[in-house]
């Protein structure tokens, strides 16, 4: 009598696959959104080296809520057109425009928590409201402010696949 | 490696991280002056300063990066448009001081309660600088430090209600003396500069450790925390 071993292979396959999910409640549009082969490293990157950056920054808590692979060409298009005309800053940095176009990085939406912020704001101007932040992860790990926002002013879309 | 996508800090973990005297306390002050006797036609602004070291200790479990972790000096040069209280849009470039010696040139705006933050460009040695908001005709705000580090483009016709420089500080320390000199603004997109003249207004804090600060001219501001200026 021969034995099939096929489902038990595909269940210690899919076991092995999904260890360490539970501990990663990545919406899963999120991941749907990312190239297959490196589907798991923008939210990797995003609960690593991003959740650590926002928590130096004071955020009390950090709830990811999209993890986006991305290039930076595709990420200086995005920043220069995720606004509607005088919603928000349509805003570039020349030196992160001069990177290589095709450099992976990360964009990590998250929802947080603010406390202790050392934000730069002119005297008597009121802070916004920083409950949603958007922070880059560059291929080498290391982690970036992009925006602070509000959930009201801001969805969880990011930018297009590329 | 993998973390759990929801941190939550306990309060304890928090005083912990943050056991400088400047987070402790929250400490947070300003030494400013103002050009703002033109209404809302301000669309540039620029100043020179020197960009000396501050002392700021590393704080028990702290780090010393850039990136507006505490503990932080800043030293800006904004344009600030009061759209209504509470919904003011500005711009702002300048130098970040934090501890361990760390100096690092930053930018950043909002508009409408969104603010965006480009990569921090991170100093090796001191100089003094030109710190310039500008706009061109290509329809941006341009943050330069010195005529060649180009750093926060902003698309945006918006003009301003003032300008204003000086200090801001999340640390309570001595911080020495600087000034900005030189300080001119332009209105009405005019690429012309003109020298600040009306010794319009000033914001210095009364906080502990004090802010001082004071016009050696109309278009130089000096200003410093804990120590006299």
């Amino acid at each position: 009598m021969t034995i099939d071993r096929r489902p038990f292979a595909i269940g210690l396959f899919l076991m092995l696959a999904c260890s360490g999910c539970a501990d990663r409640p990545v919406q899963r549009d999120a991941l749907a959104a990312a190239p297959a082969p490196s589907a798991s490293s923008a939210a990797d990157s995003c609960n690593g080296p991003a959740a650590d950056y926002l928590t130096r920054l004071g955020a009390t808590e950090v709830r990811l809520q999209r993890a986006v692979d991305s290039t930076r060409a595709n990420v200086s298009r995005w920043q220069s057109n995720r606004f509607a005309e005088g919603q928000g800053p349509r805003a570039n940095s020349p030196v992160f425009d001069a990177l290589p176009p095709d450099a992976p990085y990360a964009v990590c939406v998250f929802d947080v928590s603010m406390a202790a912020v050392a934000l730069p704001v002119p005297p008597g101007a009121q802070p916004p409201t920083a409950d949603r932040v958007v922070v880059l992860v560059d291929g080498a790990g290391v982690a970036s402010l992009d925006l602070i926002t509000s959930r009201a002013k801001f969805g969880t879309a990011g930018p297009p696949p590329n | 490696m993998r973390r759990p996508a929801c941190i939550v800090i306990a309060a304890a973990v928090m005083s912990a991280t943050f056991a400088s005297p400047a987070s402790a306390t929250g400490f947070h002050a300003y030494s400013t002056a103002y050009e703002s006797s033109l209404g809302a036609h301000y669309t540039g602004n620029a100043l020179t300063r020197t960009e000396t070291a501050i002392s700021i200790p590393t704080p028990a479990g702290g780090s010393c990066t850039t990136g507006l972790t505490l503990p932080v000096v800043f030293e800006p040069t904004w344009l600030v448009n009061s759209v209504a209280a509470g919904a003011e849009d500005w711009i702002e470039v300048g130098t970040a001081y934090t501890c361990n010696n760390v100096r690092y040139h930053y930018g950043y705006t909002c508009q409408n309660g969104s603010c965006y933050h480009p990569p921090d460009v991170q100093l090796v040695n001191g100089s003094t600088l030109r710190f310039s908001l500008v706009h061109q005709s290509d329809g941006n705000y341009h943050g330069l430090a010195g005529s060649d580090q180009l750093f926060l483009d902003w698309h945006s016709a918006e003009k301003f209600t003032f300008a204003q420089a000086g200090l801001e500080s999340y640390w309570a320390g001595n911080v020495r003396k600087n000034t900005a000199s030189s300080m001119a603004y332009s209105v009405d997109f005019n690429a012309a500069g003109l020298a600040w003249a009306g010794f319009d207004a000033t914001g210095v804090g009364s906080s502990s450790p004090a802010m001082c600060g004071g016009w050696d001219t109309a278009s130089q501001w000096r200003f410093s925390e804990g120590v006299a200026c």
